[in-house]
């Protein structure tokens, strides 16, 4: 039973993945884009991990795996928000 | 004054952080804390020399509050663009606007400005004095209630009063 | 549970290829530090997968360790950037 709830995490994971991926095909600009990728990337990677820690069933390996979401997001957060910045501060500098 | 009286406590509680971590890193194993130990007081002095003084004082009941809020948010920020990407049709209007922070504590706007990014169809492009400048996946939705109700949680997880004089 | 977790990381092999397709012909270094966001996030899900396919829990470690990493390379892309663009 937890595994099937697991493998539907999981497989939820890679959906938003492939959805962040192809949200940079189609958006036209650098900030849509980063849109695209930092929610569904993070999105995906959580619950891509709390599939796995459902799986293993380890509590300390569980909350090592929560211990990386936290690390992406706070990076992916940091990131978007200066990769925009720079970008907005170059159009207004030109 | 206040912070020479805080600083001994600001370094027990980095202690106490940063050998959790290392505890659950290395997962518990004891001949890790060879390695451990200097590691830990190499990043309680790096972190004394980047941001002195006291860790901030954290509500419990903020920190729940805020971390529900944010869940549920970032949830319906992936679900609202992976929508927006798979359409057939692509449905997104950029652009931009401009939203007044009422929050004035330096660390509790770092993880706004941050946390704005997570949030449905917004991302904080710059920060200039009070003012932030969003970008919007869908200009044509007002974004200011949803920041609004963040940046409340965040205030109350911070124990920070909100400017609260509205225009 | 190892034929999904395996079908999931090809899947996100493929899912890496199509956004390094796009960020690769786009303009500009912005565009470009995004594919360092994605190959961070993408790789750190790999990663674990990987980690429980081939039962090396250190490949964990290694994801932490990219995990950390992305963060810096995004400030100090942006640092570097400002140091040289506008002085």
């Amino acid at each position: 039973m937890t595994d099937i709830l697991a493998s539907l995490l999981i497989m939820a994971g890679l959906f938003f993945f492939m959805a962040g991926s192809i949200g940079l095909l189609r958006f036209p600009d650098l900030y849509s884009r980063l849109h695209a990728l930092t929610k569904a990337d993070n999105l995906g990677l959580g619950l891509l991990i709390i599939g796995l820690a459902l799986h293993l069933r380890d509590p300390l390996i569980a909350l090592k795996l929560l211990l990386i979401w936290l690390a992406v997001l706070a990076a992916g957060a940091t990131s978007a928000h200066l990769i925009a910045r720079h970008a907005r501060r170059r159009e207004k500098h030109v | 004054m206040a912070q020479r009286i805080s600083m001994p406590a600001g370094i027990l509680a980095r202690t106490v952080l940063f050998a959790a971590l290392w505890w659950l890193i290395t997962q518990g194993r004891a001949d890790a804390w060879l390695v451990g130990v200097p590691a830990v007081a190499l990043a309680v002095f790096a972190s004394e020399r980047l941001s002195s003084g006291a860790l901030p004082r954290l509500s419990l009941i903020g920190l729940f509050g805020f971390l529900s809020l944010f869940l549920r948010e970032s949830l319906s920020g992936g679900i609202d663009v992976a929508r927006r990407t798979l359409e057939p049709k692509l449905r997104i209007a950029p652009g931009f606007s401009s939203y007044r922070l009422r929050i004035q504590d330096p660390r509790a706007r770092v993880l706004l400005i941050n946390c704005i990014g997570l949030l449905p169809g917004t991302l904080a492009a710059d920060l200039d004095g009070d003012f932030a400048e969003l970008h919007l996946l869908d200009a044509d939705n007002n974004p200011d209630p949803q920041i609004r109700q963040l940046e409340q949680a965040i205030a109350r997880l911070f124990n920070v009063p909100l400017e609260t004089n509205d225009d | 549970m190892t034929e999904l977790l395996a079908i999931v990381t090809l899947g996100l092999m493929f899912s890496l290829f199509l956004g390094l397709l796009r960020i690769l012909r786009g303009p500009g270094a912005g565009n470009r530090m995004l594919a360092a966001q994605l190959i961070g996030t993408t790789g750190v899900a790999m990663l674990l997968l990987l980690s429980l396919l081939l039962d090396q829990y250190a490949l964990i470690d290694v994801a932490l360790i990219l995990a950390l990493l992305a963060a810096v390379a995004a400030a100090a892309f942006t640092g570097q950037q400002r140091e040289s663009g506008h002085d």
